[in-house]
């Protein structure tokens, strides 16, 4: 600020304070219940090295004994309790889900991100560009649309798989996996990215950027991306929920993350197996955590799109 | 005259509003075409105020965009201080800086997401042509300049008002310091009361910094305020050209004199006010002849079938068979 100006300018925690979007959200009760469940979650999840009882993957401390301990019970042998139980193998269930979330959460949230990326930057030049270029983009884009999520995600797992050589498969499966739920994502972003894009060209502001000889990509992302983020957050927000089911999903089937860095989705693989044999526990307690945290970000998402979305105010 | 700072020769434009290529094949169309301008040639010279006016679909925002570099015409030339704009091949950078443009929509014109320091220095960024620290303290100044405050730098538009955002708008135009402004209509989305403080403050930045003028309007008592030129446009074509306030006392095309009847009068002489006939006609099949023909008065045979070139006349020139016969060229 320039010091000879009298009044004030609103700070920047102010302005967010003030903001229309943040007042729809303090009077939102399931936007907040949403959001502190998944906060909390997340906080579990990335300070699982220092929070969790133990460290699951450490075999060295771990107990054989402790296997199969029900929940809130004295293990009959070593008399240790653990509040969501012990698996086969005698690991701490909350401690492995805390890791668990942690792998699913950084697959979602870097297959989103990788998503968005491309599909902002397809989005934005197809929109831009117009023509023929647009037409050919946005095909490719239709046709993957054609094909369920999963099924592109299998497909590009699995020729990623062929190219891989086999000593380098386990480092590499965790990228592959958020590179195959990333592809199979970016169309709905590079959809709603083209469609603003077309409209915010046309207007007097980017022409004006025009005038003065601006070069088109600064035009495209200094001046008409921020005007399109809005409905953009949204969707990262749908899709990161969507990813994070991708991944428990592939890893369900098997085709996901290598057992040494299990995700939720492996968990409940692993949980499915005992379910007969009546330890509920190990099945239960990692299902439970993915659909809560599913389900807040999903409701996170849907009222940031009421709440952006100005017809309806 | 001196060498003209815009010297606009033949400027034709045509947009092509066929169907999708697999409707003409069908259909059996053909492909179609909309003349927005055709054959318009003026010159500006500096430190003038040129304005074209006419009707909605007349083309005058087609020549703004052409002029500056926004559309490549179909056709003809634009030549800016003796250089060629020449849209496909790219202007260079230090042509550019001497021209900018002032846009009709001020909630438009400016990006909602940025601060009005960032939008006003924009065009010093651009151009390079000063540091950053410099140019925020430029856009502080202009904005003096242009009325408000300096501290509004750290302001978003939306804390603004029309007018203020059009001022806005103006600093952003005269950061990079061109010599020359195309106007695109720049009080029709204001309020009547700040379309003068607009238009004044237009005229004082013309006093002060030299600046040369192409203002774009429909309405004809802005463009009598503030042109020393004028340029009356009819469905693409320049039909007159005249000194800015002869041409509302001795107009001498018809079409000039029907837009002058209507104009409402605010004096309220009582002077019967004659609505313009007719509409104007659709620009992809324009009439033959000279276009104005069936809403003219004066219309003769020769109208419907030659089109009329520009003629000299006591305050500029005219394009207008009737003239001949009126007032036979010697």
């Amino acid at each position: 600020m320039t010091p000879n100006t009298p009044g004030k300018t609103p700070g920047r925690l102010y302005r967010l304070w003030d903001s229309d979007l943040f007042y729809a959200f303090r009077t939102a009760p399931v936007a907040i219940v949403a959001t502190l469940v998944a906060l909390t979650i997340i906080a579990c999840a990335v300070l699982a090295p220092w929070l969790a009882p133990m460290n699951p993957y450490n075999p060295g401390g771990l107990n054989l004994m402790n296997g199969f301990t029900p929940p809130m019970e004295p293990n009959a042998f070593t008399g240790e309790t653990f509040l969501m139980g012990a698996d086969n193998q005698g690991r701490d269930m909350l401690s492995t889900i805390m890791y668990g979330t942690r792998t699913s959460l950084f697959v979602g949230a870097m297959a989103v991100l990788f998503a968005m990326t491309l599909g902002i930057s397809i989005g934005l030049y197809a929109g831009w560009r117009g023509g023929w270029v647009d037409g050919a983009l946005m095909r490719v884009a239709d046709v993957q649309l054609a094909f369920p999520a999963i099924l592109i995600a299998l497909l590009i797992f699995g020729i990623a798989r062929g190219f891989i050589p086999d000593n380098m498969r386990d480092q590499l499966a965790i990228w592959v996996l958020i590179v195959a739920i990333g592809l199979s994502d970016w169309v709905q972003f590079a959809r709603v990215v083209r469609g603003a894009t077309m409209v915010e060209k046309n207007k007097e502001y980017v022409q004006a950027a025009r005038v003065i000889g601006a070069h088109p990509a600064k035009i495209m992302f200094r001046h008409i991306l921020p005007n399109v983020m809005g409905p953009v957050l949204v969707i990262a927000t749908i899709s990161l929920a969507l990813a994070i089911i991708a991944e428990a999903t592939l890893s369900f089937l098997g085709v996901g993350v290598p057992p040494t860095q299990p995700s939720l989705g492996t968990l409940i693989r692993i949980g499915q197996g005992f379910l007969i044999s009546g330890e509920w526990w190990i099945l239960l307690f990692p299902s439970l955590t993915l659909l809560a945290l599913a389900l807040s970000v999903n409701l996170l998402g849907d009222w940031l799109r009421d709440a952006l979305n100005p017809r309806l105010r | 005259m001196a060498e003209p700072l815009l010297k606009i020769e033949g400027l034709t434009r045509r947009f092509d509003v066929s169907k999708p290529w697999l409707n003409r094949v069908i259909e059996r169309d053909e492909k179609q075409f909309l003349t927005a301008n055709a054959d318009v040639s003026f010159e500006i010279a500096k430190g003038e105020t040129f304005a074209l006016v006419g009707e909605s679909g007349s083309g005058k925002s087609t020549i703004a965009k052409m002029v500056v570099g926004l559309l490549p015409p179909s056709a003809g030339t634009i030549t800016f201080a003796g250089q060629k704009i020449d849209t496909g091949a790219g202007i260079p950078r230090s042509l550019r800086r001497r021209f900018q443009m002032i846009f009709q929509d001020p909630f438009a014109s400016l990006n909602p997401r940025w601060r009005v320091g960032e939008i006003i220095a924009e065009p010093i960024r651009t151009f390079g042509l000063m540091n950053p620290t410099d140019a925020r303290n430029e856009a502080a100044r202009l904005l003096e300049v242009v009325g408000l405050s300096a501290g509004d730098v750290n302001k978003f538009p939306h804390e603004f008002s029309g007018g203020q955002r059009q001022r806005i708008a103006i600093a952003r135009a005269l950061s990079s310091k061109p010599e020359f402004i195309v106007c695109d209509e720049p009080t029709s989305a204001l309020d009547v009361s700040v379309q003068a403080q607009i238009l004044n403050l237009m005229r004082d930045l013309q006093d002060e910094f030299g600046l040369t003028y192409l203002l774009i309007s429909h309405d004809l008592s802005v463009v009598r305020h503030m042109s020393t030129r004028i340029g009356v446009l009819y469905l693409g074509r320049l039909v007159e050209v005249a000194q800015g306030k002869r041409l509302f006392s001795e107009p001498q095309h018809p079409y000039t004199r029907m837009l002058l009847d209507a104009v409402p009068d605010l004096a309220l002489s009582g002077r019967r006010r004659h609505a313009v006939e007719g509409e104007i006609p659709n620009p992809i099949s324009p009439p033959p002849g000279c276009a104005f023909h069936p809403r003219c008065p004066l219309v003769h045979d020769r109208c419907k079938r030659e089109v009329p070139q520009p003629r000299p006349t006591p305050i500029g020139q005219a394009a207008c068979h009737a003239l001949d016969r009126l007032a036979p060229a010697a």
